[in-house]
């Protein structure tokens, strides 16, 4: 059987010659439906990614919130510079800036994946198009 | 001719995609807080090293000072 692409196999559908009006209408419907489950699959399966993802992806921002405390905390004492000791802020200092660093990486990450995700989400027929495109052959359903 | 196709009945994605685009936004408003934060941190650290810095030269100054006068003091009793 030739995996087409959905778009073109649902316009294939539509362009057979049929005994009747019931028939055309019954196998165009079989053709959407059947795909439009695929599709569902696929939407179910990125909503619950979504979800996962973003239950399990709250710690950097956390971790940035007592990171831009910590930080306005040291401001505040080097306002008064006889509140710390240069050794003392030579010490807070630089372990502060490298837990900024590190989660500003974390929080780029978790910028990155929302992105990708959300296209996904977004409008999940062009998603399962592009995947089963990608993989022809592979995901490609053989249809009714 | 051009076969217009009915369109994918969306389920949850787009609420789901909303919720990524709140949760993508909050990453990138903290990313934007630390690096505001960061910046005035430099500032400041910068003006006190600053002030330390003259503080100390201040005190070696002084000292230097109240050495060289008190050396006076002793060359002048002799």
């Amino acid at each position: 059987m030739t995996k087409r692409n959905i778009n073109d196999s649902r316009i294939l559908a539509r362009q057979q010659q049929y005994g009747n009006r019931e028939q055309e209408r019954a196998a165009i419907e079989a053709v959407d439906d059947f795909i439009f489950d695929k599709v569902r699959f696929v939407e179910n399966m990125t909503v619950e990614s979504a979800h996962r993802f973003i239950d399990e992806s709250h710690a950097p921002l956390t971790e940035a919130e007592s990171l831009t405390a910590e930080l306005r905390e040291l401001r505040r004492d080097l306002d008064y510079p006889d509140r710390i000791t240069p050794h003392e802020a030579g010490k807070r200092y630089p372990t502060l800036l490298a837990r900024v660093e590190e989660t500003q990486k974390k929080l780029g990450r978790v910028e990155q994946e929302s992105t990708w995700l959300e296209a996904k989400a977004a409008d999940p027929y062009a998603h399962y198009v592009a995947m089963t495109d990608k993989y022809n052959g592979i995901l490609r359903p053989d249809l009714p | 001719m051009t076969i217009q196709l009915p369109e994918y009945p969306k389920s949850n994605g787009p609420a789901a995609a909303q919720r990524l685009a709140r949760h993508r936004e909050k990453a990138a408003e903290a990313r934007a807080a630390l690096a505001a934060e960061l910046v005035k941190l430099d500032a400041q650290a910068a003006e006190t090293l600053q002030a330390w810095d003259q503080r100390d030269n201040t005190r070696d100054r002084l000292t230097a000072l109240g050495r060289e006068q008190s050396e006076q003091e002793k060359r002048d009793r002799r």
